[in-house]
C-alpha cells in the first residue's frame, strides 16, 4: 500500500516538475522590455540589443513608402521624443495617422528601429476611442477637449 | 431627470442589493418569506435589465445620437445587423450586456430550482446578485450607457447624465460608427457568445459558494451544476473559435491565434473549466478530490472575472498600467473579494472536505484524470504567468517586461500533445486499476493503427517532429474512440437483440455523457489536426503588374485587372486574379481593400480559395497608382478543420445536454420489448 | 414627464412584487414551515441515482473487457453497500417512498411498503411483484430484506 502511494506521489512530482521546467526554461529566451518611445534614450545598449517592444503614436504624415514593396519608414512619438522605424511586412488596417502603435524588434546601426512585428491599437480595445469629439484630438499630447469624464 | 434607462439601472441596483440582504437574512432566520422576497427581487433584476437592454437597443436602432454611446459606436451608414451589434461595441454597452446576461442566467437558475435545493438557493441567489450588482454598479456610477450629450453656452459639447446648468441637448447629425474592422459577422456574434461563457460560470460558482456556506458538501451540488458548467464551457470555446475566425478573415496576417492577452483572457477560464469538467467525474465515482474540485470551480470563476478585467481595463497592453482606466480599480477590489471570501470559506470547510480515499494505482482512470488535471493546470499556469508577467515586473522593477509569442508556443505545444495522448489513453483504462496484462491487450490495437499511420506520414515525407507526433496521436485517439464505440455496441448486442447501428444509437442515449464526451474528444482531435497544419504553411509576397503571374506551392496566380470605385461610405480598390492549380484554372478571386471615409481607416478584405485540405489566402497588401499592386499570399493547410471541429464539439455537447427524459423513455421501451435476461456472467 | 410617470409606476410594481411574499406570510397565505425533510429525501434520491449510474458504468466497463473480474466484483459490492445504506436512509426520511415524481407514481401502484422500486444493479424501474429485474436479470428483493 505504501509503495503504491509513493509511486503515485512520485508520478505526480515528476509531471509537475516537468511542467515547471518547461515553463520556466522557455521563459528566459523570450523576454522583452516593454517601454514607450521616450524611455528608449535612457536604456543601455545591452538592453536594447536584447530586443524590445516599444509603444508610441504614429506621427501623422510620417509614413514613407518604398515603391513596389511593402517596406515603409515611419516615426513614432511619445511625450515629445521620437523614433524612426523601418517595417517591411504588410501593415495592419488599424495602422493609420495618430494610432497607438506597438513595435517589436531591435535597433540597427543605421540609426533606425527595425521592427519585426507591428501592432496598431487592437480593434477589440473599444475604450480607446471613448472620447467624443475626435476632431479635438491632439496627437502630440494625446488629449481631447472632453477627456476626463471616464 | 436622467434618462429612464439610467433610472431603471438604479432601480435594478437597489433590487440586487435588497435581494442579497433578504436572501441572507431569510436563510439565517429560516424565514421562507424573506427568501422568497429575495428571489422575487432577483427576478425583478432580470426584468429591469432586460428593459434597460431593450431601451439601449431602441436608442441604437433609432439612431438617437443624443445618447453619447449611440453616437460613439453607430452611424446611419452601417447595415442594420451591425447597428444591432453596436450594443456591445463599446465598454459601457458591454458591461450592461454582461449584467443583463448574468441576470438572465440568475432568473433561469431561480426558476429551475424553485422547488429544489431550497437550503442552497438563498446563498446561490445572494452570490449571483453580488456578481450582477457589481456590473450594475459599474453601469450606474462609472460607465453609464445612457449618458447624454449637451452643448454648453461656450459651444463645448460635454457628456452628462443630467442636463447641466446652461446646457442644451445636443445630437450630432451622424454618429462615429463602429470600427469597420469589427463589422464582420463572426465579430458581431463573437462577444455575446464569449460573454455567455464568462458570465455562465457564475452559476456553478454560486452553487459552490452555497455548498461551502451551508456545509452541504456531498456531491449534490456537483450534480446540479454539471450542466451549468458544460454550457458556459461550450460557449467560451465556441466564442474563442469565432474570435479566431474573425481574426483570420479580417486582420489579414494569415493566422487566427496570437497569444494576445485578450485571447488568453478567454483561454484561461476555459482551461480551468475543462480541468473541472474532468475531475468532477472522479468525485462522482469515487468521492475523491473534493477540495481540488472546489478550488477548480472557484478558480474558474475568478479567471472569468480576471479575463474581463484584462480585456476591459487594458492593463496589459498599455505600458503604464495602473493609471489607465478607472474601472480597473473596481475590478481589482472585486477580484480581491473573490479571493478572500471563498478562501476563508474553503479554509473553514477544509476538514469536512477532506476524504480518506486515495489513489489505488498509477494506472487507472482516476490517475489519468489527475494527470489530465495537472497538465491543464500547468498550461493554465504558463498562460497566466506569461500574460501577467509585464504586471509583475512593473510592480517589482518599475519596467514592464513582456514574454513574446514563441514562449507560449514552446510551452503549450508539448502540453497540448500530451493532453491529446491522454484523450486517447484515459478512456481505455478502467477505474481503480488495470492489470498490466489487460493493459497490453487494450492498448495494442490503437497503438498498431497509429504506428501504421506514422509510417505512412514518414513515407509521405513529413519530417516536422511535432507534426508527426500530433498526427500519430490523432490517429491513436480516433482509433480508441472507434474501439470504444465498437466494444460498447458489442456489449449491448450480447445483452439483447439489437442490431449494430441500433446498439450504437442506444449507446448514445443510455450514456450520453460518456459517448457525447467521445464526440467532443473527436472534435478536439480534428482541431489538433487543424493546428498541425500550421507546421506546413508558407507565405510569399509579390509585386505584380497587370498580366504578371506569381507561383506558390502548386498554385499560379495571374493578375488580370484592377479598378477603383467609390461610394458614400468608402473607397474600394478591387483587383482580379485567376488562380491555377497544377495548370488548371480553379477560381477567379477579387482581392480588395476598402477605405472607410468617416473613420479614415482601411480594411483589407481577405479572399480565400478554400478546400478542406488547405486555404489559399490572398491579401491585397498595397494597391499602387499605376495599377500594379503588392500581394501577400499564404498557404494555410488544414485551417478549415479548426472551424469544423467547432461544429463537432457543438454536436457532442448537444448530445451530453440532451434532457434526461429521452434516456428514461428509451429504457422503458426496452424493458417492454426485451425478455428477462440471465445475470451477466 | 410621461417617462417619469411610467418609471414611477414601474418602481411601485417592482416593490409590490418584491414585498408580496412577506405580506403573504403575515396573512398566512404563504406557509412558513420549512421543507427540510422532503428536501433531504430529494437529495438522497439524487445520490441514489448517481450510485445507480455508477453501477451501470462499471457493469458496462466489465462487459467491454476493461475491468477484471475481481475488480468488478469488489466494486459492485462496494456500490451495492452504498445503495443499501441509502435505501435505509430513504425509508427513514420518507417512509411511504413518496419522493419525487417518479417515486410518487410508483408508490401509487404498489402494495408492499419499503420494497425495491429500482433494480439496485442497473437502476431500471421495477414493480414490487418482480422477482427479477427485466433489464439485467438481477435477483430483486435483497435490499428490503
Amino acid at each position: 500500500m505504501v509503495a503504491k502511494k509513493t509511486r503515485v506521489a512520485f508520478a505526480i512530482t515528476l509531471i509537475v516538475g516537468a511542467l515547471l521546467w518547461l515553463t520556466i526554461g522557455s521563459f528566459g529566451d523570450n523576454m522583452q522590455y516593454f517601454v514607450t518611445v521616450n524611455d528608449v534614450s535612457s536604456m543601455s545598449q545591452e538592453e536594447l540589443e536584447q530586443g524590445v517592444r516599444v509603444k508610441g503614436y504614429l506621427v501623422p504624415g510620417s509614413i514613407e513608402e518604398t515603391p513596389n514593396s511593402l517596406e515603409i519608414f515611419f516615426t513614432l512619438i511619445e511625450s515629445g521624443e521620437t523614433m524612426r522605424v523601418r517595417f517591411d511586412q504588410e501593415r495592419p488596417d488599424t495602422f493609420v495617422d495618430s494610432s497607438e502603435v506597438l513595435v517589436e524588434g531591435k535597433f540597427t546601426d543605421a540609426g533606425y528601429f527595425e521592427a519585426k512585428m507591428l501592432m496598431a491599437k487592437c480593434p477589440s480595445k473599444y475604450e480607446t476611442t471613448d472620447n467624443y469629439d475626435i476632431k479635438d484630438y491632439d496627437p502630440t499630447t494625446h488629449q481631447t477637449a472632453t477627456e476626463g469624464t471616464d | 431627470m436622467a434618462d429612464i434607462g439610467h433610472l431603471i439601472l438604479v432601480l435594478a441596483l437597489a433590487c440586487a442589493s435588497f435581494s442579497i440582504l433578504a436572501a441572507l437574512t431569510g436563510a439565517y432566520k429560516e424565514r421562507l418569506d424573506l427568501i422568497q422576497s429575495g428571489e422575487n427581487a432577483a427576478i425583478a433584476v432580470t426584468g429591469l435589465l432586460t428593459l434597460a437592454a431593450l431601451l439601449l437597443w431602441q436608442q441604437i436602432l433609432g439612431h438617437d445620437f443624443h445618447n453619447d454611446y449611440v453616437a460613439s459606436y453607430s452611424n446611419r451608414a452601417m447595415p442594420v445587423f451591425y447597428v444591432f451589434s453596436a450594443f456591445w461595441g463599446g465598454q459601457k454597452g458591454s458591461l450592461l450586456f454582461w449584467g443583463w446576461l448574468l441576470s438572465l442566467y440568475s432568473g433561469l437558475t431561480i426558476y429551475l430550482n424553485r422547488n429544489k435545493h431550497r437550503e442552497l438557493m438563498p446563498y446561490v441567489v445572494a452570490t449571483l446578485m453580488l456578481g450582477a450588482g457589481f456590473f450594475i454598479l459599474l453601469n450606474v456610477f462609472v460607465s453609464p450607457p445612457f449618458e447624454k450629450l449637451w452643448q454648453m453656452a461656450d459651444g463645448r459639447v460635454i457628456r452628462a447624465l443630467v442636463k447641466p446648468l446652461g446646457g442644451i441637448a445636443f445630437a450630432p447629425a451622424d454618429g462615429r460608427g463602429l470600427n469597420p474592422l469589427l463589422q464582420h459577422p463572426a465579430m458581431a456574434i463573437h462577444p455575446p457568445v464569449l460573454y455567455l461563457g464568462f458570465v455562465g460560470f457564475s452559476v456553478p460558482f454560486a452553487f459552490a459558494i452555497a455548498s461551502l456556506i451551508t456545509g452541504r458538501l456531498d456531491s449534490q451540488w456537483l450534480h446540479t451544476i454539471r450542466r451549468w458548467t458544460l454550457v458556459p464551457w461550450f460557449f467560451l470555446g465556441i466564442g474563442m473559435l469565432l474570435g479566431g475566425k474573425w481574426a483570420y478573415m479580417e486582420l489579414g496576417w494569415g493566422g487566427y491565434w496570437a497569444w494576445d492577452p485578450v485571447e488568453n483572457a478567454a483561454l484561461m477560464p476555459w482551461l480551468a473549466g475543462t480541468a473541472f469538467i474532468h475531475s468532477v467525474m472522479i468525485q462522482e465515482k469515487k468521492n475523491m478530490l473534493r477540495v481540488w474540485n472546489m478550488v477548480l470551480i472557484l478558480l474558474t470563476y475568478f479567471l472569468c472575472v480576471f479575463g474581463t478585467f484584462l480585456t476591459r481595463s487594458g492593463v496589459i497592453s498599455s505600458v503604464h498600467s495602473f493609471a489607465k482606466s478607472s474601472i480597473g480599480a473596481w475590478f481589482v477590489a472585486y477580484m480581491a473579494l473573490l479571493i478572500i471570501g471563498p478562501g476563508i470559506l474553503l479554509f473553514k470547510r477544509l476538514p469536512e472536505l477532506k476524504t480518506k480515499h486515495h489513489f489505488d494505482s498509477v494506472i487507472s482512470r482516476e490517475s489519468a484524470f489527475l494527470i489530465n488535471n495537472l497538465v491543464f493546470l500547468g498550461a493554465l499556469f504558463a498562460v497566466f504567468w506569461g500574460t501577467i508577467f509585464p504586471l509583475v515586473t512593473e510592480a517589482i522593477r518599475g519596467v514592464k517586461v513582456t514574454v513574446a509569442e514563441p514562449f507560449f508556443n514552446t510551452v503549450i505545444t508539448p502540453m497540448g500533445l500530451f493532453l491529446l495522448f491522454l484523450t486517447g489513453a484515459g478512456p481505455l483504462v478502467a477505474w481503480r486499476k488495470t492489470s498490466t496484462k489487460l493493459l497490453k491487450k487494450i492498448f495494442l490495437p490503437p497503438t498498431i493503427v497509429s504506428l501504421l499511420g506514422l509510417i505512412v506520414f514518414l513515407v509521405a515525407g513529413i519530417r516536422h517532429v511535432y507534426a508527426l507526433i500530433s498526427l500519430t496521436m490523432s490517429i491513436f485517439v480516433v482509433a480508441t474512440i472507434v474501439i470504444e464505440f465498437h466494444r460498447g455496441a458489442r456489449a449491448r448486442m450480447r445483452n439483447g437483440a439489437e442490431g449494430y447501428f441500433q446498439a450504437i444509437i442506444r449507446l448514445f442515449l443510455r450514456n450520453k455523457r460518456r459517448y457525447g464526451g467521445y464526440v467532443v474528444h473527436f472534435g478536439m482531435v480534428v482541431m489538433f489536426v487543424g493546428f498541425t497544419g500550421k507546421a506546413f504553411d508558407i507565405e510569399k509576397e509579390s509585386h505584380l503588374k497587370i498580366g504578371e503571374t506569381m507561383q506558390i506551392r502548386g498554385y499560379e496566380l495571374k493578375y488580370i485587372d484592377a479598378n477603383t470605385t467609390e461610394d458614400a461610405n468608402k473607397i474600394i480598390w478591387q483587383t482580379e486574379m485567376d488562380v491555377y492549380k497544377n495548370g488548371e484554372k480553379v477560381k477567379t478571386i477579387y482581392p480588395n481593400k476598402h477605405f472607410y471615409k468617416v473613420q479614415e481607416q482601411p480594411t483589407t478584405e481577405v479572399v480565400l480559395r478554400s478546400t478542406l485540405l488547405e486555404d489559399l489566402y490572398v491579401v491585397l497588401a498595397q494597391p499602387n497608382e499605376d495599377r500594379s499592386a503588392v500581394f501577400k499570399v499564404y498557404i494555410n493547410p488544414l485551417v478549415n478543420l479548426v472551424w469544423l471541429s467547432g461544429l463537432i464539439v457543438t454536436l457532442g455537447t448537444f448530445v451530453i445536454l440532451l434532457p434526461a427524459q429521452t434516456e428514461k423513455r428509451a429504457a422503458r421501451v426496452q424493458v417492454k420489448k426485451s425478455q428477462p435476461l440471465e445475470t451477466p456472467a | 414627464m410621461l417617462t417619469n410617470v411610467l418609471f414611477f409606476v414601474m418602481a411601485v410594481m417592482v416593490s409590490i412584487y418584491v414585498i408580496l411574499p412577506i405580506v403573504q406570510a403575515r396573512t398566512g397565505a404563504l406557509r412558513k414551515t420549512s421543507h427540510k425533510g422532503n428536501h433531504r429525501a430529494a437529495d438522497l434520491e439524487d445520490r441514489k441515482n448517481s450510485i445507480y449510474s455508477a453501477i451501470k458504468e462499471i457493469e458496462f466497463d466489465y462487459q467491454m473487457g476493461k475491468l477484471s473480474e475481481e475488480d468488478y466484483d469488489e466494486l459492485r459490492q462496494q456500490y451495492k453497500n452504498d445503495a443499501v445504506g441509502l435505501m435505509k436512509q430513504l425509508d427513514k426520511v420518507a417512509p411511504k417512498a413518496a419522493v419525487g415524481k417518479k417515486g410518487t407514481r410508483q408508490a401509487a401502484g404498489k402494495k408492499s411498503n419499503g420494497a425495491v422500486e429500482f433494480c439496485w444493479l442497473c437502476g431500471t424501474n421495477v414493480t414490487a411483484d418482480d422477482h427479477f429485474c427485466p433489464q439485467c436479470g438481477n435477483t430483486l428483493g435483497e435490499v428490503s430484506n
